[in-house]
């Protein structure tokens, strides 16, 4: 346990809307180990950013943490359990950006509008560190630098919307790390940028990382970024982990009917596929989960009376996974090994 | 009517140049161009998938656009060889020649969401072209929507509903039926997949590359996403400020890079494994500005490559090996690759 930075346990957020109760994120846990990136999978509405705002004790109503524990071991005594915290309280407001900061998708929304970047800065570098203003504007310069931003002395008086896609992510790393936060929560950080700015955006982070020996929960749909970024793997489908191992097992050996599918279905630019396979079907409504194993009505494997409700178990070192069949899925090889 | 290779659309030095007016209230003065398409020269094969794929604000949609007329370019030539009139200049149309054009060129919009009519029924959309040039009506137009969903994995059942009861990928396969709907020669996909889940994008590309086969389509498919490029087209053009940087058969531009851009791009796209050793190319800096492109080649300040003549002189698009072009100087002394 001395390695882990976060843990995760059972979790359950509802959200309470008029067309019905929608369980976002539905008995989740997981560990975010010191230093290590952990990736969250998965498509829209599988619940990945909702968990992400649940470790930041942000979740706003309609929305509601129901149940679970979320123990943060920063500290060196005992763990805190961030959602038992008063979501306006002082403890929690030190922990968001002091030692847990946030990405967002997009950026653009993240920063003020009517406020320079400077002024943004120092606000918050002020606030958490108790820096006096000149000496704060000096760290927020030293930081822009650190993120390879041109000219920071500059940036610091303009505004958002002067700035392109790659400064504003850029602007909000070098926020974020401010504090030299122990644990940084990217949402799709580079959802919204190009492939080129993505590849510096995540080369930055992996340095940074190096750097600060922070931990990373990167959350996105692309697998392609969680197979460069990722230590550890968690795939998500309506509000449940359905696998979760290291990043070469998720790739070379998953055990799930739905990381098997995912992996086939995407087109690749490193080699030549003549047909992609295609997951039947769509995501079903949030607001009425299948009954039994959430992926049934998509499955391959699904066979009537063994498919009900599959508990999340361990396969092999290190390998979650929530398929009753996952023992005999596992024993075939994937698609990437046979096509390489 | 053909011509002797089955060329089916041959776009020679294009351009498409927005103004940039000066402040006034009287005096409307163009101060500069953004040039969006920059002399963009390539042609398409009847049957074949040409992928045209960059970042944003390359000028891909723009080249698309102009293309379809749904702008109107600043010059160049786009020879279309239309299956009714034969060869046609769609540069040169006025708007009533370009109504029976359209017939054979069609458009699959990026979003599913904007680009379907929220007050009309599937039938009135998938139906709309037809009735519009007067080809169905009644039973027959009905019949004909029925066969068109059908086509594109949707019940028929559902002609009755509105489009804010289906998913973005059904919404997808309703516009691929629309544009299905008169028979088109060339069907210009814009991103038709960047806004779909990843389960869904592989429904889609499947059903896409179906109805090339089944109906000899031919394609221009604009996407930034080159796995997506890679998977669908015969032959890919890589756009940057404007300008076509390379050009080649998928397969050999993939293996043999050869220019400076095209392998950044390359490199800087994730791999789906995470044994992949791959080189990394950072690229520094941003696109520059199309309204203040840099002398020389554009990609110039950015390149890792760069000598002296690259900062003067602008590399033409030169056929490097048969059916290999790429506008770099010195293509042939890079050993590019990633």
């Amino acid at each position: 346990m001395q390695n882990v930075l976060l843990e995760v346990k059972d979790l359950h957020v509802n959200f309470f809307l008029t067309e019905g109760t929608v369980r976002a994120v539905n008995g989740v846990s997981f560990e975010i180990e010191r230093g290590k990136t952990l990736g969250v999978v998965g498509e829209s509405g599988c619940g990945k950013s909702v968990t992400a705002r649940a470790i930041l004790n942000m979740v706003r109503p309609p929305g509601r943490i129901l149940s679970g524990e979320i123990n943060y071991y920063g500290y060196s005594d005992a763990p805190v359990n961030l959602i038992a915290l008063d979501p306006e309280g002082s403890e929690i407001r030190r922990i968001r950006w002091g030692e847990i900061a946030m990405i967002f998708q997009e950026p653009m929304t993240s920063l003020s509008p009517v406020h320079t970047i400077g002024n943004q800065m120092t606000e918050a570098i002020c606030l958490h560190l108790n820096m006096p203003k000149d000496e704060a504007l000096r760290y927020s310069i030293e930081l822009l630098e650190r993120v390879g931003l041109p000219q920071p002395g500059r940036l610091l008086n303009h505004y958002r919307h002067e700035l392109s896609g790659g400064m504003r992510q850029r602007v909000m790393i070098a926020m974020a790390l401010s504090c030299k936060p122990k644990l940084l929560i990217a949402d799709e950080p580079t959802t919204a940028v190009d492939v080129t700015t993505q590849a510096q955006v995540l080369n930055l982070m992996r340095d940074l990382q190096q750097e600060f020996g922070m931990a990373i929960l990167y959350i996105t749909h692309d697998l392609g970024v969680v197979a460069e970024m990722a230590d550890k793997v968690v795939v998500m489908y309506l509000g449940e982990e359905v696998e979760g191992a290291d990043v070469d097992t998720i790739y070379y050996n998953p055990a799930h009917p739905y990381t098997r599918a995912l992996l086939r279905s995407i087109p690749r630019h490193d080699i030549r596929l003549d047909r992609l396979e295609t997951i039947e079907g769509n995501v079903p409504d949030p607001t009425n989960i299948p009954k039994g194993c959430a992926f049934h009505p998509r499955c391959h494997y699904y066979v009537p009376a063994q498919c009900v409700h599959p508990p999340y178990q361990q396969i092999g070192d290190g390998h979650w996974v929530r398929c009753t069949r996952a023992h005999e899925i596992g024993q075939q090889s994937s698609q990437t090994e046979q096509v390489l | 009517m053909m011509t002797e290779d089955g060329t089916l659309l041959q776009v020679s030095d294009l351009k498409k140049h927005f103004p940039i007016y000066s402040q006034g209230v009287f005096r409307r003065q163009a101060v500069n161009y953004v040039r969006a398409v920059d002399g963009v020269s390539f042609t398409i094969k009847r049957g074949e998938v040409l992928g045209l794929v960059g970042e944003s604000g390359c000028g891909k949609t723009t080249t698309g656009r102009v293309i379809l007329r749904a702008l109107k370019p600043t010059g160049g030539e786009v020879l279309f060889q239309d299956r009714d009139k034969g060869e046609v200049d769609l540069a040169r149309l006025d708007r009533a020649e370009l109504r029976d054009i359209w017939r054979n060129i069609q458009l699959i919009f990026q979003d599913p969401y904007s680009s379907l009519n929220p007050r009309m029924t599937l039938e009135q959309i998938v139906g709309e072209p037809l009735h519009n040039y007067d080809i169905l009506h009644g039973g027959a137009l009905h019949d004909r929507v029925a066969e068109l969903l059908r086509l594109v994995g949707l019940r028929p059942e559902y002609m009755s509903r509105y489009p804010h009861a289906f998913s973005g990928g059904q919404r997808q396969r309703i516009g691929i039926a629309r544009a299905l709907a008169l028979n088109p020669q060339m069907i210009i996909c814009d991103e038709p997949v960047s806004a779909l889940d990843v389960s869904i994008q592989a429904q889609i590309l499947n059903l896409l590359q179906d109805l090339q086969a089944q109906f000899q389509l031919t394609y221009l498919f604009i996407s930034h996403d080159l796995s997506v490029v890679r998977h669908l087209s015969d032959r890919v053009a890589v756009m940057y400020v404007g300008k076509i940087v390379e050009i080649a058969d998928t397969e050999e531009l993939f293996n043999s890079i050869r220019h400076p851009y095209s392998e950044a791009l390359l490199s800087s796209a994730p791999t789906p494994d995470p044994r992949a050793k791959r080189k990394h190319i950072p690229l520094k800096g941003e696109v520059p500005d199309p309204a203040n492109p840099p002398s020389g080649c554009y990609f110039h300040p950015r390149c890792q490559y760069v000598k002296d003549r690259c900062k003067v002189e602008t590399p033409p698009l030169r056929e490097t090996t048969p059916g290999h072009w790429a506008a770099c100087h010195f293509s042939e002394a890079l050993s590019l690759g990633v």
